[in-house]
């Protein structure tokens, strides 16, 4: 610790941090331009000066560490004269055009200049006179008005390990661009937006929408991944035209992605449903909510009388609130009796969960995202998470910036693996053989205590499992040289720390409950915790539609599942699906488009008439995630508020209001009011998890492949999420889809010349199951054998190649693909 | 009781002393008021807060870029305005609308328009049977320009009295810094 005086006030703090750090700790301001706690120190701006005493120089606070016995002084007539000149010189350039800028009200320049500024300029002013570059889809450029400060530049390189905007020139010409001055092309994050203390970088979809006195602003938790970072909607007269994110506000402390910073406008896709639907002679016919609920009651009455209880299933969504899926539930078992329940977590975090179960014994998994920082090791596998969770990911690129060691194996090049330390260039689906490899390398080696390892249950089966995993088969089977696996299993086992992580979802098929288990076993094996393996939740709502007992073991044992109530015909005659659009996310569509025209009924409550609304008997129209209150619980496990900021449109009305209505037309009374009733529901009936437990088992697990690329169908196919996309919510989105609006398979450069296929081309897919076409992206960032695709646009029908894996193993396709010409 | 005081009490003198002014001031004087829809009286007060009209400049387009001011400063919150972004990406104001039953008439959007674009004009002589009438739109207020502050008496009123910011600057595109500097060799 040390001692300085700042201002008078004896303050005590951390050696090495920054005079301005401590006096920001300690409330003093001081003026800055170019600072943020995100960022290294730059020292651009000079705003930040500070007097020391018994040094003739001012020093520049936000660059010089604290010193034993330092007086500071901040605001002195002489630094006041100091800021003034500074102020004089940086508004020699700017433009002032506040008028209409739309950074007026909340600009930092603006705000110091109001402070420091002088009333008049002394000097001869050169503006520079360069037109706004409109170009980019999302963001927009005014150098004009760039004070030059880099943090825009820097936030990209440095945090966002992006690099895509360079300070560019020299002196006074010198300006933000994208390199070569071309289009900028980035992950859209906005970061740059947020962190640009004047109006040079500004968003383009809330260009001139509202000045920012106009704006009221509500924080709310975003409805896409499962980071659960909080939103700053900025709303005018109940429309909300932007989203930001506050400087240390919620669990992202501030940061966004493009998903969060853009995406919120899918609740003014065109399709927005309005009224109840009901199908009359194979066409929909608009409804009040009484004939709707009539219907579905008389229907679902006579369903359960002709065929019983268990001939009715539901599913439940990652897009609906706790609230939602908890009278879900509640409808299914008080009303209906039924424990067919299921949601989207089938494909993803239900798999982990029973992996996770039989071996720490633990009922839920909740991940920690600040758990990379200070790890030691950080071991990446098959998974691009700074894409399917774009905040977690940030915190593990700061990890590795701040010395940790990135290891990523994929089967792509992604950012991830760009920022890594060692990159396992792997073939895809091969993370168990991976993993089983390294073990037996960290068996053979002895890189493990024996002694308390070999206690647990399980091993002896396990030990002799991986006999046939040894360096040279595992080489084959993964591509990976025998050399590397050796250093990589070593580095990991003998590493202080680490942390192991990885992302399964309905929409990647290289994964399965299978590698959840290998890497538990790497876990257990290695003496570590639960708390070294991080897999978050997929979507905003999937841990809490699980907790909310949305899934199938929750009641009875017997109960159907997603895979029987979905891909086996005649299992069921009623299917409820709350929030889900199973015929454009899960894969096989097909199979699933024949079982759902199959049912008796069909009842689709939704936001829009999606593919399957299209299918169902009865669609009603539900809010969406603006519209209502609730919670929403992340991946970490926390539970946060959503709140109700707009109005629904139409005669829309939250999942839950519309199951307790459909309760009462049943003729079952259920006593809740409000949105405050089902929250007490919930206290009173759902258990709060365990977090810790003593079990461990090694569970033995076999690599098997999925589909092999044969003959027939020479390339394996996988999917992977789009950074601007997030299930098939997001693509409703207009702002995203002038991104990313259609689904493209990506295809190596060898072997698009092979198959006579240009970039920009139309390419014929077929799989076992079916056939789509889809624009070819020709690339050297996929391996020569594979082709990548994302699942998240309805009109690309990838699920329709894809095939669900239900025993744990990885479910890559193989595919065959044709140019399409004319 | 004198008898003088009888003799008054009596024959009603005081009552009659009454009912003689009133007969002299309400037969004989003319009225203080005036008949207001035919006699209308002719104000010179210069500065007098009226009807709400949006300037235009000597091309006659509107010197509105729809920067907001007016509306943040508006004690009793009456001014909307919505921008968009127009063809050649430069700021177009949709819709600029003023809610007249609600303004206090105070002048503080007169004074905050950087670029002397919203005026208060004399005319007061505007209220109607409906109030949707009262509610003025762009086309209103910049309808109000042509009819009061046509010619040179809008210019001369305008500037006299309100002597607006934009006086020293000359257009957002090449504005001045500060009020004092002028751009060198531009003088």
């Amino acid at each position: 610790m040390v001692e300085l005086t700042i201002d008078g006030k004896k303050v005590s703090v951390e050696d090495g941090i920054t005079i301005l750090k401590a006096a920001q700790m300690n409330g003093i301001k001081i003026p800055n331009m170019c600072y943020d706690k995100r960022l290294r120190p730059y020292g651009a701006c000079r705003l930040c000066v500070v007097e020391a005493e018994k040094q003739p120089r001012l020093l520049a606070s936000c660059s010089t560490p604290v010193a034993p016995g330092m007086v500071i002084l901040t605001d002195t007539p002489k630094l006041r004269k100091v800021r003034q000149t500074v102020l004089e010189l940086m508004l020699i350039h700017h433009p002032l055009d506040c008028p209409i800028c739309d950074k007026a009200g909340e600009c930092d320049l603006q705000d110091v200049a109001y402070e420091y500024g002088k009333p008049e300029g002394r000097f001869i002013r050169h503006r520079k006179a360069m037109p706004p570059d409109v170009r980019g889809p999302l963001v927009e450029l005014t150098a004009n008005r760039c004070i030059l400060c880099g943090k825009c530049v820097r936030i990209c390189s440095e945090h966002q390990g992006r690099g895509a905007l360079g300070l560019i020139g020299r002196g006074f010409p010198t300006v933000v661009q994208p390199a070569f001055g071309e289009i900028l092309e980035c992950d859209y994050c906005g970061q740059c937006i947020d962190i640009c203390p004047t109006g040079a970088l500004l968003s383009k979809p809330f260009k001139f929408q509202a000045r920012a006195w106009f704006l009221e602003e509500k924080d709310t938790i975003c409805p896409f991944c499962g980071c659960g970072c909080t939103l700053t909607l900025g709303t005018r007269e109940g429309n909300v035209l932007r989203s930001r994110g506050k400087e240390d506000n919620g669990r992202s402390e501030g940061n966004l992605c493009g998903r969060g910073r853009f995406g919120f406008d899918y609740i003014y896709s065109d399709n927005r449903l309005k009224t109840p639907l009901i199908r009359k002679n194979g066409a929909f016919v608009q409804a009040t909510w009484d004939e709707a609920l009539m219907h579905i009651s008389d229907s679902l009455k006579y369903i359960i009388n002709s065929y019983g209880k268990d001939s009715v299933g539901a599913i439940g969504s990652h897009r609906c609130t706790n609230e939602d899926n908890f009278m879900l539930r509640k409808f299914m078992v008080s009303v209906i009796g039924s424990h067919n329940m299921d949601s989207s977590a089938a494909f993803g975090y239900s798999k982990v969960q029973k992996a996770l179960d039989m071996a720490f014994g633990l009922k839920t998994h909740s991940i920690n995202m600040k758990s990379p920082l200070g790890k030691d090791v950080i071991f990446i596998l098959e998974s691009d998470i700074s894409i399917t969770h774009p905040v977690f990911g940030l915190n593990i690129l700061q990890a590795k910036r701040e010395g940790s060691q990135l290891i990523v194996a994929d089967s792509r090049d992604t950012k991830l693996t760009r920022h890594s330390s060692n990159y396992l260039k792997m073939r895809q689906g091969t993370s168990v053989a991976l993993l089983n490899g390294m073990m037996k390398i960290i068996l053979d080696k002895g890189l493990f205590n024996r002694e308390i390892v070999s206690k647990t249950q399980g091993f002896t089966e396990f030990e002799t499992s991986l006999a046939e995993y040894t360096p040279g088969k595992v080489s084959k089977m993964t591509g990976i040289s025998e050399e590397e696996l050796v250093s990589t299993a070593e580095t990991i086992a003998k590493a202080k720390n680490r942390m192991i992580s990885l992302t399964v979802s309905a929409t990647e098929n290289t994964k399965g409950m299978d590698t959840v288990l290998a890497a538990s076993n790497l876990v257990i094996l290695l003496g570590e915790d639960i708390d070294a393996l991080q897999i978050p939740a997929e979507y905003a709502n999937t841990y809490g539609t699980y907790k909310m007992g949305i899934r199938p073991d929750a009641g009875k044992t017997d109960v159907k599942d997603i895979f029987d109530m979905l891909y086996e015909t005649n299992s069921l005659n009623a299917l409820y699906i709350m929030g889900e659009d199973p015929v454009s996310t899960f894969p096989y569509n097909s199979k699933i488009m024949r079982t759902l025209k199959s049912l008796e009924l069909l009842v689709v409550q939704d936001i829009a008439l999606t593919e399957t609304a299209k299918l169902a008997h009865v669609v009603l129209p539900a809010s969406s995630w603006a519209e209502k209150d609730g919670t929403f619980v992340n991946a970490e496990g926390i539970e946060q508020k959503i709140h109700r900021i707009v109005d629904a449109p139409g005669q829309s009305l939250p999942d839950w209001q519309i199951l307790r209505n459909l309760s009462l037309s049943m003729g079952k009374e259920i006593a809740i009011r409000n949105i405050e009733g089902v929250s007490e529901e919930i206290k009173k009936t759902i258990r709060e998890d365990q977090k810790t437990s003593d079990k461990r088992v090694f569970n033995t697990v076999s690599y098997s492949a999925g589909e092999e690329p044969d003959m027939e169908y020479p390339l394996s196919l996988v999917t992977r999420d789009v950074l601007q996309h997030s299930g098939s919510m997001s693509t409703r989105s207009k702002a995203l889809d002038l991104v990313v609006s259609e689904a493209f398979l990506e295809i190596n450069e060898d072997d698009a010349r092979k198959f006579g296929i240009s970039d920009n081309s139309h390419v014929k897919i077929t799989s076992r199951r079916g056939t789509i076409y889809l624009k070819a992206k020709v690339t050297d960032t996929v391996q020569p054998g594979t082709v990548f695709t994302s699942m998240h646009f309805p009109h690309g029908r990838v699920n329709a190649l894809t095939y669900p894996s239900e025993n744990g193993a990885a479910g890559t396709d193989a595919v065959k693909i044709e140019s399409v010409k004319g | 009781m004198t008898t003088g005081k009888f003799i008054r009490t009596i024959f009603f003198i005081e009552m009659l002393k009454g009912m003689a002014f009133t007969l002299k001031t309400f037969f004989f004087t003319p009225p203080v008021t005036r008949r207001y829809p035919k006699k209308v009286r002719v104000y010179s007060q210069p500065g007098f807060r009226g009807l709400h009209a949006l300037a235009k400049n000597e091309e006659g387009k509107m010197k509105c870029v729809g920067c907001g001011l007016c509306g943040a400063y508006c004690p009793s919150q009456c001014i909307y305005i919505y921008t968009t972004e127009g063809e050649d990406h430069n700021k177009v104001v949709d819709r600029y609308e003023i809610e007249t039953p609600r303004c206090i008439y105070c002048g503080f959007c007169v004074e905050a328009c950087p670029f002397g674009a919203i005026t208060l004009s004399e005319h007061y002589e505007y209220s109607t049977y409906s109030r949707d009438s009262l509610y003025m739109t762009k086309e209103n207020l910049l309808d109000n320009w042509d009819k009061y502050f046509a010619g040179e008496k809008g210019k001369r009123y305008f500037k006299d009295f309100w002597r607006p910011k934009s006086e020293d600057f000359n257009g957002y595109e090449n504005q001045a810094m500060f009020n004092k500097v002028k751009i060198k060799g531009k003088e």
